[in-house]
């Protein structure tokens, strides 16, 4: 009956964990400063609208006294990577990669993971799908019409996901990437000071804030959402190759048809071929 | 931030030591995500302490109001497929909830109120969780008595078809004033 819906569901959010973090006042009397500091200095050249512009952009990016800076990074990321490292839970990623002459349609899920690999002229060239649990690949390749299934371990591990470290180079995380790995990845970079705040955006639609680490090797920059702190964009830039990528993501809810995009289909008349050898 | 904070910080500080549990978990319950929920509740200081000297006495009403403004617009610039994911999975299609476990049943009420739309699940959060009666209720969302109800009712009534709890009995007293 419905008294019994109702006590089921008071005794449900009851039950919801909601501890509040320490210093939730402090942080959001440290945004709001820092709002009316960005909003005086605008203000300050009103009529001016392209310098009001930089001034903005320049106080975001000035770097602060260190603790400030560095902890509110810290915040952040942490936000982003407990995001991330719940998402492959909760969501199915999308990641359309767009760069070096190429384009790649990317799935990960918990269990599973896919790519699609186009030309730049948008032909299909490998769909290609991973299973976490037994480490099976299976690859179609669109060229020569065949497809192979095998036994890959660490496929999705060390081999393509690469361990955190403070370096980076601009092919970093565009191979496959992962909610944990890009979580892990984050965390390091922030430790190691490398990552920063950046402006804030509006990324198709979504409220986004920049975190931007660089090296001598190039800039990577994530946007990140401010309401689910997950990415929405990630691009690089390399200082040398002169080459730039850009990611966007997306983070789909887990129903039938979005977790079918995580399995692979064989054409028909497609020949199976023998599995390439370890590092192929 | 360098030095002593101000002394409404202290205030707050104070004050959400006492009932920021509550607030929190109405943030949460709101958006369907701890995260989300953490960042709606910043975000309601932010505006709360912006507006200070106008707050006489009562930051809780006033935060309250705020969350579930925010709520609705977050929902808005989002869409909905963001909001509706939520704090956990909800039951796919042909699944049925486990009658054995009471648990289990809590639990996914609170999982299905992310899917609900937004003036639904705020009317229900703000009645069975902040227990407010129907007439705060609508002072707080900003609308009518009579939608409160509604959105109520019908919020109640899409909970009892997703969940397949007393899916067969009548709505009696959908609609009333039970606190």
């Amino acid at each position: 009956m419905r008294q019994e819906l109702t006590d089921l569901l008071r005794a449900g959010m009851e039950r919801v964990p909601a501890s509040v973090p320490p210093g939730l006042a402090r942080h959001a009397y440290q945004r709001y400063r820092k709002r009316r500091t960005r909003t005086r200095a605008a203000g300050a050249v009103a009529g001016m609208a392209a310098i009001a512009g930089a001034v903005v952009v320049v106080l975001a990016a000035e770097p602060g006294p260190a603790g400030p800076r560095t902890q509110t990074t810290a915040y952040v990321v942490s936000k982003v990577a407990r995001a991330l490292d719940a998402a492959p839970s909760n969501y199915v990623m999308f990641d359309r990669l767009a760069g070096l002459n190429i384009r790649l349609d990317s799935w990960a899920s918990a269990s599973r993971s896919r790519f699609e690999q186009f030309t730049s002229a948008g032909q299909l060239v490998v769909d290609e799908g991973f299973t976490f649990a037994t480490d099976t690949v299976v690859s179609v390749n669109y060229q020569k019409k065949t497809w192979f299934r095998s036994v890959f371990p660490n496929y999705g591990g060390s081999s393509l996901a690469p361990s955190p470290s403070c370096e980076f180079g601009g092919m970093m995380v565009v191979v496959f990437p992962q909610p944990r790995a890009m979580a892990a990845q984050l965390r390091a970079w922030v430790a190691c000071g490398l990552l920063k705040i950046g402006r804030s955006s509006v990324v198709d639609g979504v409220e986004a804030v920049e975190l931007v680490a660089a090296s001598s090797s190039g800039t990577m920059t994530y946007w990140v959402d401010t309401s689910s702190y997950l990415p929405v964009r990630v691009t690089t830039s390399g200082s040398e190759t002169g080459s730039s990528t850009r990611q966007d993501l997306r983070w789909l809810p887990p129903t039938p048809a979005n977790l079918s995009q995580l399995t692979v289909r064989i054409p028909a008349g497609f020949i199976q071929a023998p599995p390439p050898k370890p590092g192929n | 931030m360098p030095g002593e904070p101000p002394p409404q910080v202290v205030e707050l500080e104070s004050f959400l030591a006492e009932r920021g549990e509550r607030l929190l978990r109405t943030a949460i319950l709101l958006t369907g995500s701890r995260e989300a929920g953490e960042d709606l509740l910043q975000t309601a200081l932010e505006r709360l302490i912006r507006n200070w000297r106008a707050i006489r006495g009562n930051p809780e009403a006033y935060l309250r109001r705020s969350l579930t403004h925010l709520a609705t617009d977050r929902w808005r610039r989002n869409g909905r497929w963001l909001i509706k994911i939520g704090m956990l999975r909800t039951l796919g299609a042909g699944e049925q909830p486990d009658e054995t476990s009471h648990v289990d049943q809590r639990d996914q009420l609170v999982r299905l109120l992310a899917q609900l739309p937004s003036r639904q699940r705020t009317a229900i959060v703000l009645r069975y969780w902040e227990e407010l009666n129907e007439a705060e209720t609508a002072e707080v969302m900003g609308c009518a008595v009579g939608t409160v109800k509604s959105a109520t009712s019908r919020g109640l009534q899409r909970l009892r078809e997703l969940s397949g709890i007393d899916s067969a009995e009548p709505q009696a007293t959908a609609g009333g004033q039970q606190r």
